[in-house]
């Protein structure tokens, strides 16, 4: 990384949101701490239910969170009134995963991507350029323009989402799953479109998915969640050459290689995820983990240092990776 | 050693007719399955995956669907010729499916208990007291106490209702297995724990299984043999190791270079160019040549045959076609990039 990528863009202090359910209340995202540089990609990894989504949607505003600040460009921008909101809008973006469900079926090509534009108050021919830059920029070609979303395939209605989101130049985008509703060979293309862009306009990722393979490959750092809280979170390969949360560690052996005569040695999980509303105080992991002990069900863990940069929340962390003191 | 084959798949062709034109979703596919093997059948969406894996056990809803030639000889009989009562003797006896999205699979109004025991009852004569512990037994033995015999599927999770299905599919002991995508709908962690267990009771019951998938990182996992298919052409199949190693039809190294990988190196992925052709306007010529980086000009006017590249191995290509490779796993690439223009 360049030496500009020291600029901290965004920032989360123990945010935390909490939903109300029947059942009691549900952890959706419990004390989350991150920052992102500018320019570089924050990947998001966990599995479904583990509040990546909602991560991605707190720090956008898209949903009010319950405790924790998010810090933009050095502001605090936990609670801001409309006016402000709307600005920031315009700065910071999504990309949804379900290109079918994300596009407005009534709205044409450029209708969807004239939206964003309307709303920063572009207008006229001005608009009709921006739009049809747009376009080239994410690789649609022009006669799309009056197509509706279901004439069009899974790729191309994900260019559609992410010239929508990037029409206003924002800084920073969150990318929920941009690219699982997608094939291999298509997955490839917009992979490299957001690359580009990134590269081309200094573009801010936090990128949120369940495939390890496509995190690595696109993200500088990356934070593990479980339940709603940070496992571990560090440089990209660092994580990958020394997991040290036991789950990072089941998680990257769970991932099937597509090469042959490569068995890896699989470390298999007992039980599944257990369920996030009232989880009691202590390691939530500790119920599937291999070595858990009485401490792990006493008490939480800290998110701790244990190499630099590299931070992981385990009460056992030393004892299992051997790190001297 | 001489393998015996279960199933054999002849120029298999299946069509949806609609009322203005005709999808042409599988065409021409042959396949063997022999006893105890795992074939990976894989392709991305609309390849025709699932509509080979439905017309195997006639599950087609017909019309649209109209298998319009082929045949698919179990035991020595075509299924496609078999009467009805005949193939609900086969179907989730002999040959059962394992269903790719578990919550959709599972009937929401009975317990699970008694979804696994219908195909008991079906099938065997036993006594409901029998079946009942023969269910139960198949419970436990995809990981989920008997105790939950009496469950509706809501209150499981996604990775348990996965197993449910799957001990759907096991409870009659069926010689041959239909997994259609059977983990794409699961997290990794749990993946594995599917997986694993699949492998487990394959090995104790010794079923052939025909796995559908688009991940070849399970196919590499499971596969003995695999089969890449092609907007409703197989273009590439062999042993697993010849289809990782030997990569030879153009579609297959491109999806090769188009999924990242964990100890990847290079900087840019290679997508490959285009979309799947309309199964409903197929070109004439090669399925896959409008993507085709090494096209030539055969490959538009004629389809290409399956050509033997090595013992086992086929490739649908021209470049193999005719002229074997003179060093056969020089077919990844580069060099031989110029012959298309």
């Amino acid at each position: 990384m360049s030496e500009l990528a020291k600029e901290i863009l965004l920032e989360a202090v123990g945010l935390k949101k909490y939903f109300q359910t029947a059942a009691g209340q549900l952890h959706a995202v419990d004390d989350i701490y991150f920052t992102i540089e500018k320019g570089t990609t924050l990947g998001v990894v966990g599995e479904s239910g583990c509040g990546k989504s909602t991560l991605g949607r707190v720090v956008l505003h898209l949903l009010e969170s319950t405790d924790g600040k998010i810090i933009y460009k050095g502001k605090d921008i936990t609670h801001v009134d409309k006016k402000r909101l709307r600005e920031l809008r315009n700065e910071m973006q999504i990309i949804f995963q379900d290109p079918f469900a994300s596009l407005n079926p009534r709205m044409s090509v450029r209708q969807i991507i004239s939206e964003p534009l309307e709303n920063g108050g572009i207008r006229g021919e001005e608009r009709e350029k921006r739009i049809t830059e747009l376009m080239t920029t994410v690789g649609l070609a022009e006669r799309l323009g009056d197509s509706y979303p279901h004439e069009l395939d899974g790729g191309r209605r994900q260019r559609i989402g992410v010239a929508r989101a990037i029409a206003m130049n924002p800084d920073f985008v969150v990318c929920d799953e941009p690219v699982s509703a997608l094939d291999v060979s298509i997955q490839a293309q917009i992979i490299n479109l957001l690359q580009d862009l990134q590269k081309e306009r200094g573009l801010t990722y936090l990128f949120i998915s369940h495939d390890l393979s496509v995190v690595k490959y696109l993200s500088h750092q990356i934070m593990v969640m479980y339940l709603g809280q940070t496992v571990e979170w560090s440089d990209t390969e660092d994580l990958f050459a020394h997991p040290l949360h036991p789950y990072t560690q089941a998680l990257l052996s769970a991932v099937p290689v597509p090469k042959v005569g490569q068995k890896k040695q699989r470390i298999l999980l007992k039980g599944e995820i257990v369920s996030p509303i009232n989880p009691k105080p202590c390691c939530r992991f500790a119920k599937r983990c291999l070595y858990a002990t009485e401490e792990c069900f006493a008490g939480p863990p800290k998110l701790k240092e244990e190499r630099p940069g590299h931070f992981v929340a385990c009460h056992r962390a030393k004892d299992i990776n051997q790190i001297d003191k | 050693m001489e393998k015996e084959t279960l199933l054999e798949i002849q120029d298999l062709t299946i069509q949806y007719c609609m009322h203005n034109r005709t999808v042409r979703a599988v065409n021409g596919v042959s396949l063997k399955i022999q006893k105890g093997e795992t074939l990976g059948l894989v392709g991305e969406t609309g390849a025709g995956k699932t509509t080979i894996a439905l017309g195997i056990l006639r599950l087609l809803q017909e019309p649209p669907a109209k298998i319009a030639g082929g045949r698919i000889l179990y035991e020595g009989n075509d299924i496609l010729k078999l009467p009805h009562h005949e193939l609900r003797k086969i179907r989730g006896n002999k040959i059962s499916m394992i269903f790719q999205d578990p919550m959709t699979a599972l009937n929401p109004i009975d317990t699970v208990g008694e979804q696994i025991m219908e195909g008991i009852l079906l099938h065997e004569k036993l006594s409901k007291k029998d079946a009942y512990r023969k269910a139960c037994e198949t419970l436990e033995m995809v990981g989920i106490p008997a105790e939950r015999y009496h469950d509706y599927p809501h209150q499981f999770s996604g990775g348990m209702k996965q197993r449910i299905v799957i001990a759907m599919a096991l409870v009659c002991r069926p010689e041959l297995l239909l997994a259609d995508e059977p983990t794409t709908a699961l997290d990794v962690t749990i993946q594995a724990q599917v997986l694993d267990m699949i492998t487990r009771i394959r090995e104790e019951l010794g079923t052939s299984m025909l796995l559908i998938t688009h991940d070849l990182g399970v196919i590499a996992d499971m596969c003995d043999r695999v089969a890449v298919i092609y907007a409703g052409r197989i273009v590439e199949s062999g042993a697993t190791e010849q289809i990782f190693n030997h990569t030879s039809h153009p579609y297959t190294v491109g999806l090769f270079g188009a999924i990242p990988t964990l100890d990847m190196t290079e900087d840019r992925l290679v997508p490959i160019d285009g979309l799947m052709p309309d199964p409903a306007n197929l070109p004439d010529g090669c399925k896959f040549c409008p993507r085709c980086k090494k096209k030539m000009a055969v490959c538009e006017e004629r389809e290409p045959d399956l050509s033997e590249i090595a013992p086992g191995h086929l490739v649908r290509c021209h470049l193999f076609a005719k002229n074997p490779p003179k060093d056969p796993p020089a077919a990844d690439g580069q060099d031989s990039g110029k012959e298309g223009e």
